[in-house]
């Protein structure tokens, strides 16, 4: 038996974001002034078998999906 | 002296790389797939420029899964002689051979141009043939090239001496204007604690020629052979 894990990765805040600004500024353009801040990540799902840990999870987040360098992840609950 | 470049699914400058090398500097230099388990007998490892492995989840997060990485990273124990190039630089980050990471450019644009670097470590095995502060012309082609280390890291690196080059413009002049993605520092290629790897994010393979506009990628390229006199 199979289960999904979903997983958001984003950059971590100390990090600067040229994405986020570039959309940023291009909702500020269609009007929406007062929209600020915007920080773009990645949403990554697998499937894993149910036996899969808890361990083996934060492992695979930590050495494969995100770069702990850069980026922050958290596994979503169902 | 004998040199290996490997070649990763999405490496597009290992000829480049194995050209500069055999057919430009007469070195003996061999091929080797990511798949290959070992190096051979050989001095110096270059891991190219390109998209391996198209750059899907990072730019060079995947590579460092390859069989070959694991004698890679033997030979540096070793002390073996690594140049990471470009994409061949976020595969070293990635494989925290070396510290930091790379992000987009700040300007969100692939810059593909001649691009000028001081030298500021002179003396590693890589930049032998270079004076500090002396400005060589060396092309760059990327979109994440925007170095980035959390403060206590590069605080380290530039107290270690670990920067090789800062990115400036033709009179050495290094500031935000001359620095073209946004690196912390300027910063455009680092070394190791032990100074045997050195990542750059500038292409010193295609400057080694005046059809391709500057030779000055001979001074780095170069310095790898005199080590072994």
């Amino acid at each position: 038996m199979m289960k999904t894990i979903t997983v958001v990765v984003t950059l971590k805040t100390e990090v600067s974001d040229p994405q986020g600004l570039v959309i940023t500024n291009s909702l500020h353009t269609l009007g929406y002034l007062d929209v600020e801040n915007v920080r773009c990540g990645k949403y990554i799902q697998i499937s894993v078998p149910e036996s899969f840990s808890q361990a083996q999870v934060e492992e695979v987040c930590q050495k494969v999906l995100s770069n702990p360098v850069i980026e922050d992840y958290k596994i979503l609950n169902d | 002296m004998k040199c290996a470049v490997i070649t990763f699914p999405g490496s597009n400058c290992d000829q480049d790389c194995l050209w500069a090398m055999r057919d430009v500097l007469g070195v003996e230099t061999s091929m080797k797939w990511h798949r290959d388990t070992e190096l051979g007998n050989v001095d110096v490892v270059i891991i190219p420029g390109g998209f391996s492995y198209g750059d899907y989840l990072r730019t060079g997060a995947l590579a460092r899964f390859s069989p070959i990485m694991q004698a890679v990273k033997s030979f540096v124990d070793k002390g073996g002689k690594v140049l990471g190039i470009c994409n061949g630089f976020q595969i070293l980050l990635e494989n925290n051979m070396l510290p930091g990471a790379m992000i987009k450019n700040k300007g969100l644009s692939f810059l593909c141009k001649p691009m000028y670097l001081k030298t500021v470590n002179a003396q590693s095995a890589f930049t032998s043939r270079l004076d500090v502060d002396q400005v060589v012309e060396v092309p760059i082609a990327h979109y994440e090239g925007n170095y980035y280390a959390d403060a206590q890291t590069i605080e380290m690196l530039e107290a270690e001496g670990r920067v090789a080059f800062r990115y400036c413009d033709a009179n050495g002049v290094v500031n935000d204007d001359t620095n073209p993605n946004g690196s912390i520092n300027s910063i455009a290629g680092i070394l190791n604690k032990e100074k045997n790897v050195l990542g750059m994010m500038p292409h010193p393979e295609r400057a080694v020629s005046d059809e391709l506009g500057s030779r000055d990628g001979l001074y780095i390229l170069g310095s790898l052979l005199d080590t072994l006199l």
